[in-house]
């Protein structure tokens, strides 16, 4: 692992890459799916196994595989602590690349394999917690973003498990428990729980880095973590009970959480140093403010007891916050993963490029705007239930998700 | 002048380095001691136009020396 001497803990480059250019590609393929899935989409139908093949190859192939590579490098950065065992990292990659194929075939092929491609899965998931616990056991000084960091983790746990009782509903004509109650925990703790949570915690890292903030307060973070936790709690609790009015509860303390974090970011903001913010940083700001109105549109669709609109809601929140915030911040790590692989020992020798040159801005920008522009015609599309207009718009992701799979492998050709 | 940027958490190496060459009069050289390649110092340094050697040192760490241009 770590000689006693070695203060450095920066991550073997082949492991965050491996996990950054399998999830790249399953998010082409993903979103090649979904074209072919139109006619059920903008009717509605999202709970058929073509639309359950490729939201999973989305969700689990490209977001979070790309969020456990961006977490093997960053964790040592972050919590001053190295990744446990790297070895351990490539099984765990290897274990969960077959899962996340096996079961996206399963989706499209047979429902019934799903559940053995979930057992694949779960192991992969369980061995990545088990990195990540021990890895965090290790921080010498724990703060509020180990606090997140470990809940996320936690939420990650629960979602897996939900995955495979679902999974088992479908395997044997059986169920374990209420299939809807399990299945909106699954999203709640996925989405709200997990990823929200991990970006959080991370943002607290990445924000201050990016815009070289200091002198600020972290104390907002405890309040952030209590009430949107405690909104994710009461959420669940309105499951179990049925309760629409403890439903509304759970997602105004959500809204009310995010709300305190998109304050305390900008407070964070305020005390920066440099000036003039990298768009793709932008990006991952800009995927806190779409996040914030959506858990405002969440809150009032709760309030008005429109239940039917979660479906799109969820695809707005799946892609607006997470993926475009997951994009912002891959923007930032690959040239910086590359640039240390292939120029590090160089510095000073030769002439070795800059990180800004690693990765065409200009092309950044573009890309951004397609991805914006194809989601809004998405939802529009799916909100009004024209197909046309959804082949147009889906195909302008897939042209996104083609210019970022080769914007990202671009870089590994400097 | 020489500083120790050893086991503090980013981006208080970055801070306290811009920091010190804010003071630091012109012509004048800034070594840093650091536990990683400062990558994005790098960036920020090319923006203001200094200039920068990278030494690797025996224990992992990087001392990095820079002139105000």
């Amino acid at each position: 692992m770590f000689p006693s001497t070695q203060r450095t803990y920066e991550t073997n480059i082949r492991l965050p890459l491996s996990f950054i250019l399998f999830g790249v590609v399953a998010f082409v393929a993903s979103e090649a799916i979904l074209l072919f899935s139109g006619t059920s989409l903008v009717q509605g139908a999202f709970r058929i196994p073509a639309v359950w093949g490729a939201i999973h190859l989305a969700v689990l192939g490209w977001a979070l595989m790309v969020a456990m590579g961006a977490m093997y490098q960053l964790v040592p950065v972050v919590f001053l602590t190295p990744i446990w065992n790297e070895t351990l990292g490539f099984v765990q990659f290897f274990i969960t690349t077959l899962g996340v194929l096996a079961l996206s075939i399963s989706f499209l092929l047979e429902m019934k394999f799903v559940f053995f491609a979930g057992l694949l899965l779960t192991l992969g998931f369980v061995l990545f917690f088990l990195q990540m616990v021990m890895t965090l056991k290790n921080q010498p000084i724990k703060n509020m973003m180990t606090l997140f960091v470990s809940t996320a983790l936690f939420c990650l746990l629960l979602t897996v498990f939900l995955g495979m009782a679902l999974s088992f509903h479908f395997f044997s004509g059986s169920e374990i428990a209420d299939h809807l109650l399990m299945l909106k925990t699954h999203l709640l703790f996925g989405l709200t729980g997990w990823f929200t949570l991990l970006i959080i915690g991370f943002s607290y890292k990445m924000v201050p880095m990016f815009s070289l903030a200091h002198g600020f307060s972290m104390t907002l973070a405890r309040y952030v973590y209590t009430i949107y936790v405690g909104g994710l709690a009461i959420t669940f609790f309105s499951f179990l009970t049925n309760h629409s009015t403890l439903f509304t509860g759970g997602m105004g303390l959500l809204f009310l959480g995010f709300s305190l974090f998109s304050y305390h970011i900008t407070t964070i903001l305020r005390k920066r140093v440099k000036k003039k913010l990298d768009r793709p940083f932008l990006f991952a700001l800009f995927a806190i403010a779409i996040a914030l109105c959506l858990h405002a549109i969440a809150f009032l669709f709760a309030v008005v007891g429109n239940t039917a609109s979660f479906g799109v809601m969820i695809y707005g929140y799946l892609f607006g916050w997470i993926i475009l915030s997951i994009i912002g911040y891959l923007y930032k790590i690959v040239p910086f993963l590359w640039w240390t692989h292939r120029y590090s020992k160089k510095i000073g020798k030769e002439n070795v490029p800059t990180l800004k040159q690693m990765i065409n801005e200009k092309w950044i920008v573009f890309s951004f705007g397609l991805f914006l522009v194809s989601l809004i015609g998405v939802i529009l599309a799916l909100v009004i239930s024209n197909l046309p207009l959804f082949y147009i718009a889906q195909s302008g992701m897939i042209a996104f998700s083609l210019l970022l799979a080769g914007t990202i492998i671009s870089v590994l050709w400097k | 002048m020489i500083l120790d940027n050893r086991g503090l958490e980013p981006p208080q190496p970055m801070m306290r380095t811009l920091a010190a060459l804010e003071t630091l009069p012109k012509g004048e050289t800034l070594t840093i001691i650091n536990d990683r390649r400062p990558m994005f110092l790098y960036e920020q340094l090319d923006e203001l136009g200094y200039l920068y050697e990278t030494k690797e040192s025996e224990d992992g760490s990087f001392e990095i020396t820079i002139t105000k241009g």
